[in-house]
């Protein structure tokens, strides 16, 4: 008990608090504005936080998550463009109230939902990540090994309509993980004799380069007349009373609970979880029929969900140390930076680190809660911004952030290449989540199965005969399988046709 | 059918990739001292197959596609629409040789006198038409970003002639 006060203390500084209201106030911005995602503010974000100390940057970072995950609904609302996939079903009831005048009451709604959202997501990350970070601590080599592998059966799920392509991308972002030390024997990989590359590749070189200028480049081929236009915004002016948002008290909680729940699944993500509680709130409803014509159910209930999802994302991250999402792939990274190791050992050897990202969360509601209110007309006007000149300065803080690590431009050349794998890639359908979650376990994975067949004299056997890595190793092919299934059906109800550029687009 | 034979290129080229790399760079990038069990190769070697087998699998699905549906494969072949426009990408190429330059440049001119030029003419690439705009955007923006990380992250610059 003395150590959760401690560790609260330690949040009541002025830096904390300002980290929380900045990482806040970049994640509404970086979520509000169409192109810009949250994993892309999250990796711009992450060279900043190496400087700052742990709990500074802890706070930075739950904040911006938290921040982008309403963030997306602003411009859902008001341009009609979900400004992040989890906030594509508010755009359903959240632009239709816009456009009956009641922007201003979508858009404090929204907050809301998502304050409460943040709040049940938290509640579920407290309640579910210590028992089982218990159940993890019986694990050996070959159990975690089966974690990897549970853990990349999960590509499955984020691989889009190809898994083949997702375990492609899988393997690519393993083989990077191998650059540098073999880290049972120390001999050298890939290095080319470079000694940049001694230390393998640094993280942010690919956090940024895969997620920010490969977003970057993809957005040039949009034209510079698309990039020049200045979207249309409707205006905010009116407001939400308490009773119009206590309405919406059960329909925010159940979907704040179905939020974190799909969170914690490794994979399914916020997109998944608010057209799953947007449904739902729909069926529960006693006027369905009025879902999609602009009411406040229709913002509530997606908006709680997705921001419930921060919280449950974190459960798997935090106790098995397997990243569920790209975002918690790249907090994966910043927290390793920091020298805290998710994993089940953490709640053993830094449950103060645990702590501080429970307060952390937690206290990031709040900040979301003030910078949201007093920002709204702010965030408003800065969707209207131009591509064209966003885009040139979001590159040159790409550069900056990773130059900043090692002071090396080597490192930003790096990114610049990834950045145009990452283009190159997504071009041509290869999923790029599944790269760098491969990338950030990739490390871990080797060292876990080649230490577990050297324990059983090169024998696969040792997976089958232990219990728990049994286990986790066929739930790995099963969660696979079913993930591949609803891929399939996805895919069947999915029509494809041919835009004006001549290029195939997905319905 | 643009996209099958995109995935055909794609595969094959992934599968002579991880030729390459299992048979030529794996062998000249890893040194692997006899003796030893489960060397540093043997990680390497594993995705090098799987990357491989799983391009070929690319490849070969995309090929029989083409095969279940050659009619149609035959009249775009001839009307040329499994080609792919390369001209497309021609901003691309030049935004990432300009990058290149800039980088090279960074190092030798400093931050500030390297990055302003960059961005002017980067804002005029992705469509922002107004060079007297563009200059005040970059005159006003990379000065504050190097003010933000020199002195609050203590970050050091390469040092150009006029030391920033």
């Amino acid at each position: 008990m003395s150590l959760i006060l401690e560790t609260l203390a330690g949040f009541f500084s002025i830096q904390v608090v300002f980290a929380l209201l900045v990482g806040v106030a970049v994640g509404i911005i970086g979520g509000g504005l169409p192109g810009i995602s949250p994993s892309m503010t999250i990796a711009l974000l992450l060279p900043i936080s190496l400087y700052l100390p742990t709990t500074v940057a802890i706070a930075l970072m739950m904040g911006a998550y938290q921040g982008a995950m309403f963030g997306g609904s602003v411009s859902a609302i008001l341009i009609n463009t979900p400004g992040t996939a989890s906030a594509a079903a508010t755009t359903l009831d959240g632009y239709k109230m816009a456009l009956n005048g009641q922007a201003g009451k979508a858009l404090l709604m929204a907050l809301y939902a998502s304050c409460t959202g943040g709040i049940i997501g938290t509640v579920i990350l407290l309640a579910m990540a210590k028992p089982l970070s218990a159940v993890t601590l019986k694990f050996g080599p070959p159990e975690y090994f089966g974690l990897m592998l549970l853990s990349l059966a999960l590509i499955a799920g984020i691989s889009g309509r190809s898994l083949l392509k997702g375990v492609i991308s899988a393997s690519i972002g393993l083989l990077f993980a191998t650059v540098g030390m073999d880290p049972i024997y120390g001999s050298k990989r890939f290095t080319f004799g470079n000694i940049n590359l001694g230390d393998g590749i640094q993280t942010l070189s690919i956090f940024i380069g895969l997620f920010a200028l490969a977003e970057v480049l993809s957005q040039l081929s949009k034209g510079k007349t698309e990039l020049y236009q200045k979207p249309n915004t409707l205006t905010v002016n009116d407001k939400l009373s308490f009773a119009e948002y206590w309405s919406q008290k059960y329909n925010m909680v159940i979907s704040g609970v179905m939020g974190a729940l799909i969170g914690v699944l490794p994979g399914i993500g916020g997109s998944t979880a608010c057209f799953v509680a947007y449904a739902e709130a729909q069926r529960r409803s006693k006027y369905p029929e009025k879902f999609g014509t602009g009411i406040i159910d229709g913002v509530a209930a997606p908006e709680a969900a997705n921001n419930a999802v921060c919280g449950g994302a974190l459960v798997p991250m935090l106790t098995l140390g397997i990243p569920g999402d790209v975002v918690t792939a790249i907090l994966v990274g910043a927290l390793i930076a920091h020298g805290i190791k998710p994993g089940p050992l953490l709640f053993i050897d830094d449950i103060g680190s645990v702590y501080k990202v429970y307060i952390a969360l937690m206290l990031s509601v709040v900040a979301l809660l003030i910078i949201g209110r007093l920002g709204i007309p702010v965030f408003s006007k800065i969707v209207k911004l131009r591509k064209a000149v966003l885009l040139p300065l979001i590159f040159i803080i790409c550069v900056v952030g990773t130059y900043s690590t090692r002071a090396n431009v080597f490192d930003t050349m790096m990114m610049v290449g990834f950045g145009a794998l990452g283009f190159i890639l997504n071009k041509n359908g290869f999923p790029i989540p599944p790269m760098v979650i491969a990338f950030v376990i990739g490390s871990q994975l080797e060292t876990s199965l080649r230490q577990s067949l050297l324990l059983s004299n090169n024998s696969p056997v040792i997976f089958f005969t232990r219990p728990l890595s049994c286990v986790l190793i066929i739930g790995a092919v099963v969660f696979a399988a079913f993930m591949v299934r609803r891929n399939r059906k996805m895919a069947m109800k999915e029509v494809v046709v041919i835009n004006d550029a001549g290029e195939e687009e997905v319905l | 059918m643009k996209k099958i034979y995109s995935d055909l290129r794609s595969g094959i080229l992934l599968f002579v990739i991880s030729l390459l790399m299992y048979f030529v760079l794996i062998p000249a990038q890893i040194s692997v001292k006899a003796g030893k069990n489960l060397a540093a190769d043997f990680f390497p070697k594993l995705m090098v197959i799987v990357f491989g087998l799983c391009g070929l699998l690319l490849a070969a699905t995309s090929a029989y596609d083409l095969y279940r549906h050659r009619e149609q494969a035959t009249k775009e072949r001839a009307e040329g629409a499994w080609k792919t426009d390369y001209k497309v990408f021609l901003p691309h190429v030049i935004f990432l040789v300009s990058a290149i330059v800039y980088l090279v440049l960074l190092q030798h001119l400093g931050f500030v006198l390297s990055s302003i030029p960059f961005l002017i003419f980067l804002l005029w690439h992705f469509g922002s038409p107004s060079w007297g705009k563009n200059l005040v955007i970059a005159v006003v923006y990379v000065p504050i970003v190097y003010l933000i990380f020199s002195y609050g992250f203590r970050i050091r610059f390469p040092m150009g002639p006029l030391g920033f």
